[in-house]
C-alpha cells in the first residue's frame, strides 16, 4: 500500500509543472553577399612554328604541313607532305617537296599560351578555335591529338589535356593556371618567305 | 505541420538553383586570342647534270660488203650487249656470229663497251624525269640511235646499285636518293654501212640527257 501511494504523488507533481509552460521566439539573421567567381584570360605568347620550308615545287600541288602538339616543356612536333588531293605522302625527311624545319632541320617551335585566373576547385570548360590569317597559301588548323593543355601556372605540371577544340579542367588552389595551345600550319608553293609571318590566330574561350 | 514545412523547403531550393544558374551564365564568355606565327623559307631544289664519261662501243667490225646493203648494228643496253646483221630494209637477219657481213665486236669477238655516264645532283626524295636524245654525228655511214631496249638506267651514286630502269622510248623516271646524288648510265645503238672508214675512237654522235622535276 505504501508503494502505491508514492507513485501517485509523483505523477501529480509532473502534472503541476506542465501547467507553467511558456515559449519565446528569436530571429535568425544573415547578411547575404553575391560573389562573382573570377574567370579571366590573357594571351601571353604567340604560337610559333619557327622556320619551315615552303614546298619546293618539284611535286605539283603538294603542300608541307608542320604540326605542334602540346607535350611538356618541349613541344611535340611533326611534319608531313600532302599530295594535291590532301593525302599525306611522307612524314620523314627528306620529302619530295623538301618539307623540313628550315635549313637546320631542327624544330624551334613554341606554344601559344594563355594565363587564366579562376575560382579554385571550380571546373572550367575551355573551347579553342584556330583561324587562318591573311597569308597567301597558308592554312592554320588544330592539330590532331593533344592540341591544348592546362598547366599549373608557371610550370609544366599538367592539370589536364584537351583535343578537338575542347578541354575541361579544375582550377587549382592557386586560382591561376596556364593553357598552352599547339597548331598545324599547311603551306603551299604560293606562300611567301618571311620572318615571323602571322599565319593565323587561336581564340580560347572559357566558362564555368 | 510537417506537410506545411516540406513545400517551403522545396521552394527555397528552387530559388537558389535559379540564382546559381544566373551566376554561371554571367561568368561565361571570357576569351583571349594569341597569334600563330611561322617563318616560311624558300628552298631551291637542286638539279644539276654533269657528263662524266662517253659512251663507247669499243672496237666493232664494219660490214664486209659481201651482202649488198647490209649493215652491222651494235647495241649497248647498260648491262648487256647485242649485235645484229641487218638487211637492206633494216630488218635483223641474225644476232649471232659468225654472220655473212662479218659483224662482230672486233677481232676478239668480245664487247669492250663503256656506258655513257652522267652524274646528277637532285633533291632527295623528289621524282626526276629524264629524257635522252640520241643524235647521229658527222661520221659517214654511221647512225647513232636509241637502243631497242632501255637506254637509260639510274644508279646510286658511285655504285652499281640500280634505282630505276628506263623505258623503251628513251625516258627514265627515278626518285632522287637520300644522298641527293645519282648516276645515269646511258646505252646506245650504232648502225653502220660498209661506207664507214675505219678509225680509232671516232665520234659517232652525242646523247643529250634532260632532267626535270
Amino acid at each position: 500500500m505504501r508503494k502505491t501511494s508514492l507513485i501517485v504523488l509523483l505523477a501529480a507533481g509532473i502534472m503541476g509543472a506542465a501547467q507553467a509552460q511558456d515559449s519565446a521566439t528569436v530571429d535568425a539573421l544573415a547578411t547575404l553577399e553575391s560573389t562573382a567567381p573570377p574567370l579571366s584570360l590573357a594571351g601571353e605568347t604567340a604560337l610559333s612554328f619557327g622556320s619551315v620550308n615552303i614546298p619546293n615545287g618539284t611535286e605539283e600541288g603538294h603542300t608541307c604541313g608542320y604540326q605542334v602538339n602540346v607535350s611538356y616543356a618541349e613541344p611535340g612536333t611533326g611534319l608531313m607532305e600532302y599530295t594535291e588531293a590532301g593525302y599525306i605522302t611522307d612524314t620523314s625527311v627528306p620529302t619530295p617537296s623538301g618539307c623540313d624545319w628550315g635549313a637546320t632541320g631542327t624544330p624551334t617551335a613554341s606554344y601559344g599560351s594563355f594565363a587564366v585566373a579562376c575560382n579554385p576547385a571550380s571546373s572550367i570548360d575551355f573551347g579553342a578555335s584556330w583561324t587562318s590569317g591573311a597569308a597567301t597559301d597558308v592554312t592554320l588548323e588544330e592539330p590532331p591529338s593533344t592540341s591544348m593543355r592546362a598547366f599549373q601556372s608557371g610550370t609544366y605540371t599538367i592539370i589536364s589535356s584537351g583535343s578537338s577544340g575542347s578541354m575541361t579542367t579544375t582550377c587549382p588552389e592557386s586560382g591561376i593556371l596556364d593553357v598552352a595551345v599547339g597548331g598545324r600550319v599547311i603551306i603551299g608553293t604560293g606562300a611567301s618567305a618571311g620572318s615571323d609571318v602571322t599565319v593565323g590566330t587561336i581564340t580560347l574561350d572559357a566558362s564555368y | 505541420m510537417i506537410r506545411k514545412t516540406r513545400p517551403k523547403r522545396i521552394a527555397l531550393l528552387s530559388v537558389m538553383t535559379v540564382l546559381m544558374g544566373g551566376a554561371a551564365i554571367a561568368q561565361s564568355g571570357p576569351n583571349a586570342v594569341v597569334d600563330a606565327v611561322a617563318s616560311p623559307v624558300i628552298t631551291q631544289p637542286p638539279l644539276a647534270l654533269t657528263a662524266v664519261q662517253s659512251l663507247s662501243f669499243g672496237t666493232v667490225n664494219i660490214p664486209n660488203g659481201t651482202e649488198t646493203g647490209h649493215k652491222c648494228a651494235y647495241e649497248t643496253r647498260i648491262v648487256s650487249t647485242v649485235l645484229y646483221e641487218l638487211d637492206e630494209n633494216g630488218s635483223a637477219v641474225t644476232a649471232s656470229t659468225p654472220n655473212a657481213s662479218g659483224c662482230d665486236w672486233g677481232n676478239t669477238g668480245t664487247p669492250d663497251i663503256q656506258n655513257g655516264l652522267v652524274s646528277v645532283v637532285c633533291n632527295s626524295a623528289s621524282v626526276v624525269d629524264f629524257a635522252g636524245e640520241w643524235i647521229t654525228g658527222a661520221a659517214t655511214g654511221i647512225e647513232l640511235k636509241r637502243p631497242n631496249s632501255a637506254g637509260l638506267r639510274a644508279y646510286q651514286s658511285g655504285t652499281e646499285t640500280a634505282i630505276a630502269n628506263g623505258a623503251m622510248n628513251g625516258t627514265l623516271r627515278a626518285t632522287c636518293p637520300v644522298s641527293g646524288e645519282m648516276d645515269i648510265a646511258v646505252g646506245g645503238r650504232i648502225e653502220m654501212t660498209d661506207e664507214v672508214v675505219a678509225s680509232a675512237n671516232i665520234s659517232v654522235g652525242t646523247i643529250t640527257l634532260d632532267a626535270t622535276y
